[in-house]
């Protein structure tokens, strides 16, 4: 009998210890680890070489590579809607490309439609899946869309989660 | 002042007094002379009878020409008046509607184009096809916009020039190659690569007036140079010289009836014409001419003969679609030519112009040979006239008529996908805004999958009714087609005739739902943490409302089957089973979800709601199943992309609408249990129930309404099959809807659903729920929460893990 109770009690500490190191995901153990060597980086002398930048793979189908080419350019002149209608028309090709839900949820961050904004966001978090850049871009861009919102410290939080996707 | 009458009395007595003075002094000078007296006594006697009847008539006749005099005056005063009153309301009754139809331009509305780059699944054929579709036709030389050429593996098409919403593309060559199903090259005419392009969308309808008048607008420079220089050649020769009428074309015409006795001949101009179409009578009364000359007249000096002709173009009548009746030349050509009127040839202008006489008698697909021969004729005419050189009057007399009969002429007419365009529109635009502005409409329908439901609809409905010996006609159906990820609708079919404009069920059939209901539940109970796995209780059940009254529901087939896992309840639709687990997660928990994912309230608030005893229309099962089929979030379906104005600015942009509404891994959860529903389950008899396809059947009582919800990867589709007067049909969800969907996949087959790879999937025996391996006969593969925690299935080789031997350990 107290053989059974120590080993049920050596079971719950092992289980009560594997319950507290739930928490990073893939991609969260990722994004860690990219931290700590940043942090690893900072200690020596010489000024840390720049983390080259992680950009996600771009979309495979070839139409909707090209609209989203077309969108970011009218994303940089300032012209969040015509971005809007060539982005709506590169997810009709190509309806679970993460990153046009992603650059969708900016341009519509950049004319002021939060909420519009924040859906695309987690659009793009669902159809990112396990591709750990895409997931991580999209939750860089639901950090812009707290800000906006007002909810700094939630957007810092993942910010600081995600540097290390940020393009 | 005095009354005419008393006037004409007081005259009278002074008239009378006058006489006996004069009658006196004569008496007098009569007495004095004697010699006088003696000679004439007896001549004075006559001249004074003669000189009092002589004043009497001369009065009487001054008075009665007085009074006629002014009686003419009066007449011509009123009828001047009148005659005024009259010409001002027909000018205003002419000019009002004149300008009122001429500027009233219809909104067009168009479907989605097709996206043509390298790696687009779509083969030669199909796309010869969606050419067809849109009136383009075969040429070798590619001589004009709107033409192809096949050969070999590619295809070369001029196509047509289009303003699209982000700006108009000219039209141009495109040299197009496929291999193996799939589009591998686009290129230009100077042999470039062409990344993307598009062909120019189908025109699919117009918001014309309720009298069911619809037109294209033509401006003047669109009308071509043939057509106006024939139309006044054979209609109204002398259209540039007169002024509204023709005094030589009525007495021919009167003539022509004289001799025949009857009004056979009407000796219209084209103004008259015009006017004669605007008042829609063909009463034959010289009231009526007279009415229609005064018309002619007041427009012919209100407005050039230009702004006339091209008036005339865009209003006559040519013919009749169904409910639709087919005005103007811009519409008339794509009824009968299925192609824009710039693209007529010779021969079709002809032919669309003996159409005016009589759009019924020359019907060129009812009656080809009279419409032939009237059509040569007037290419005779046309070659007299020197409107066209000898050898293109050969050329065109050789031609056939020329005239298509495809279900696309006219533009493709899809009047239930229109219902819900209009639906959509209404929220921001008037009816007379629709009517009148010219406005263009971006929609997302896709003609290829409507034209494909709506054909496995008829054909399906056909077969079954022939199958079971039911009446012909007597099962209707409704379905809509929407993509997955953004919710807009691809097709919506509203009953078994698509071209109808009727009952639209899609929209407004609301029937009990039935089984399909069900995944709601097993979502309520993942989200509160039962599993796939979790044991329910397939036994009978009695539950008392608060009335008192009793529900006894019973299983499809009358059985029972004791304990068995969720996932083979969801999958073999059990009634008692599915009660069982909705009360286990409580009626207000499903009712609150249910209101979640439609926006909506269910009516029904009894636990007959478990198992679908609430009345939906497809349209609003298409918006729960949006949940599961996007991946967790909740999109209103819709129909509408953008709204331009006739100038091209965009006056709305309808952008995509979705909020989350489900946990990822959750709704992964229930996507891979419907996926289980068409394998192993209700939609195991369909080919395509183990392509990676999700959905649920459905069966209200007594087999009123079959129902059938499923998704792949790209598209979800909701078929219903029910009868008008809702008597059932004998149909369950698979052998009546089921049977629909799986005809429209027939030809292009499914798109399985991709699977994020981070699942949690555990291979469970499908009876017990018990875990088990791929060894094992009857196993599904599905996530489960807690796989440890599951008992094993004996003798399936699977191995205890260490936690379940510590447990089991535990246990003993």
């Amino acid at each position: 009998m107290n053989i059974k109770l120590c080993i049920s009690l050596l079971c719950i500490i092992f289980i009560g210890g594997c319950a507290g190191n739930q928490g990073p995901s893939a991609s969260d153990s990722r994004a860690s680890s990219g931290q700590s060597r940043t942090a690893e980086n900072s200690n020596k002398p010489a000024a840390p070489p720049k983390p080259a930048k992680i950009k996600p793979a771009p979309p495979k189908n070839s139409a909707a590579k090209i609209l989203l080419a077309q969108a970011d350019t009218a994303l940089t002149q300032q012209a969040p809607a015509q971005a809007i209608v060539l982005l709506e028309r590169a997810i009709r090709i190509d309806p679970r490309e993460a990153l046009l839900w992603i650059r969708l949820s900016r341009a519509h961050l950049a004319q002021g439609h939060t909420q519009a904004a924040s859906q695309h966001a987690r659009k793009a978090i669902a159809l990112a899946g396990s591709d750990a850049v895409k997931t991580g871009q999209a939750w860089l861009q639901m950090a812009d869309v707290l800000e906006a919102q007002g909810e700094r410290q939630q957007a810092a939080s993942l910010r600081r989660r995600y540097a290390r996707y940020a393009g | 002042m005095l009354h005419p009458s008393a006037q004409s009395r007081q005259d009278g007595h002074k008239v009378n007094r006058k006489i006996i003075s004069k009658l006196q002094d004569s008496y007098l000078v009569t007495k004095t002379p004697a010699s006088r007296k003696a000679k004439g006594s007896g001549r004075r006697k006559n001249s004074k009878s003669s000189k009092k009847t002589d004043s009497w008539f001369k009065r009487l006749g001054k008075w009665i020409l007085r009074a006629l005099l002014k009686l003419m005056l009066w007449t011509t005063l009123f009828a001047t008046l009148v005659g005024l009153g009259f010409g001002y309301y027909l000018d205003r009754t002419i000019t009002k509607t004149f300008e009122g139809r001429r500027w009233s331009v219809p909104a067009q509305v168009f479907a989605q184009p097709l996206e043509i780059y390298a790696g687009q699944r779509i083969n030669k054929a199909q796309l010869v096809e969606e050419l067809g579709r849109l009136g383009y036709r075969s040429d070798a030389n590619l001589t004009a916009p709107g033409s192809y050429n096949s050969n070999g593996a590619t295809l070369s098409t001029h196509l047509r020039g289009f303003d699209f919403m982000e700006g108009s593309r000219p039209s141009q060559r495109v040299k197009i190659s496929f291999q193996n199903g799939v589009i591998n090259r686009v290129q230009a005419k100077d042999n470039s690569e062409i990344p993307l392009i598009r062909l120019d969308p189908a025109t699919i309808g117009s918001f014309f007036p309720s009298h069911g008048e619809d037109r294209l607008i033509l401006t003047p420079e669109q009308v071509p140079p043939l057509l106006a220089e024939g139309l006044k050649a054979i209609e109204d020769r002398n259209f540039d010289d007169h002024r509204g009428f023709s005094i030589t074309g009525i007495l021919r015409a009167a003539w022509v009836n004289a001799r025949s006795g009857t009004r056979a001949q009407g000796g219209s101009t084209l103004t008259q014409q015009l006017v004669k179409s605007y008042f829609l009578t063909n009463e034959r009364t010289y009231e009526r001419k007279l009415r229609e000359v005064a018309m002619a007249i007041i427009l012919e000096l209100r407005f050039s003969k230009e702004d006339l002709l091209t008036a005339y173009i865009n209003e006559i009548f040519l013919g009749q679609n169904g409910a639709r009746a087919i005005h103007g030349f811009g519409l008339g050509s794509q009824f009968y030519f299925n192609k824009p009127i710039n693209e007529l040839a010779v021969h079709e202008i002809a032919t669309m112009i003996s159409i005016i006489r009589g759009p019924s008698y020359y019907n060129p697909f009812r009656h080809p040979e009279r419409a032939l021969a009237r059509r040569n004729r007037i290419l005779d005419t046309f070659l007299a006239d020197g409107l066209i050189s000898n050898p293109r009057h050969q050329d065109a007399i050789g031609s056939p008529l020329g005239v298509v009969s495809s279900p696309n002429s006219g533009g493709a007419y899809y009047p239930a996908f229109m219902d819900i365009v209009r639906a959509e529109l209404s929220e921001r635009y008037s009816a007379s805004d629709l009517r009148s502005q010219g406005l263009r409409i971006f929609t997302t329908l896709k003609p290829r999958e409507q034209e494909n439901a709506q054909k496995a609809v008829t054909s399906t409905l056909q077969m079954i009714e022939k199958e079971r010996k039911l009446a012909q006609g007597s099962l209707q159906a409704a379905s809509v087609i929407t993509d997955t990820q953004t919710g807009e609708i691809l097709a919506l079919i509203g009953g078994r005739k698509g071209r109808v404009d009727g009952f639209n069920r899609a929209l407004n059939a609301s029937r009990s739902v039935g089984s399909v209901i069900k995944p709601v539940i097993v979502l309520t109970a993942l989200e509160a943490g039962l599993d796939w796995s979790t044991l329910v209780n397939d036994t009978p059940i009695t539950m008392t409302s608060d009335s008192g009254e009793l529900w006894t529901p019973r299983n499809y087939d009358g059985k029972t089957r004791g304990e068995l896992p969720m996932i083979r309840a969801l999958a073999m639709s059990l009634n008692l089973a599915m009660v069982d687990l909705g009360n286990t997660v409580s009626l207000g928990e499903v009712q609150r979800r249910f209101t979640d994912l439609t926006g909506y309230a269910p009516k029904n608030r009894y636990p007959s709601f478990f198992l679908g005893a609430e009345s939906m229309s497809p349209l609003q099962l298409t918006e729960l199943y949006g949940n599961f089929a996007s991946g967790g979030f909740h999109t209103t379906p819709k129909a509408v992309i953008a709204v331009l104005n006739e100038r091209g600015q965009a006056l709305s942009h309808h952008p995509f609408d979705l909020t989350q509404s489900i946990r990822p891994e959750t709704v992964a959860s229930l996507n891979r249990g419907l996926e289980i529903v068409m394998s192993h389950g209700t939609g195991r008899s369909s080919p395509f129930s183990k392509q990676g396809v999700a959905g649920k059947t459905g069966t209200s009582n007594d087999n009123r309404d079959s129902w059938y919800a499923g998704f792949d990867n790209s598209k979800l589709s909701v078929v219903w099959v029910g009868r008008d007067d809702n008597k059932s049909t004998g149909l369950t969800g698979t052998s009546g809807a089921l049977r629909i969907w799986n005809n429209m996949h027939v030809s292009s087959g499914v798109d399985p659903i991709v699977h994020n790879p981070a699942d949690n999937l555990v291979e469970i025996e499908f009876a017990t729920g018990m875990r088990a391996a791929k060894s094992c006969a009857d196993v599904v593969v599905i996530p489960i929460r807690r796989p440890d925690t599951l008992p094993i299935k004996l003798g399936c080789g699977v191995r205890k893990t260490f936690g379940q031997r510590l447990r089991s350990i535990f246990n003993n």
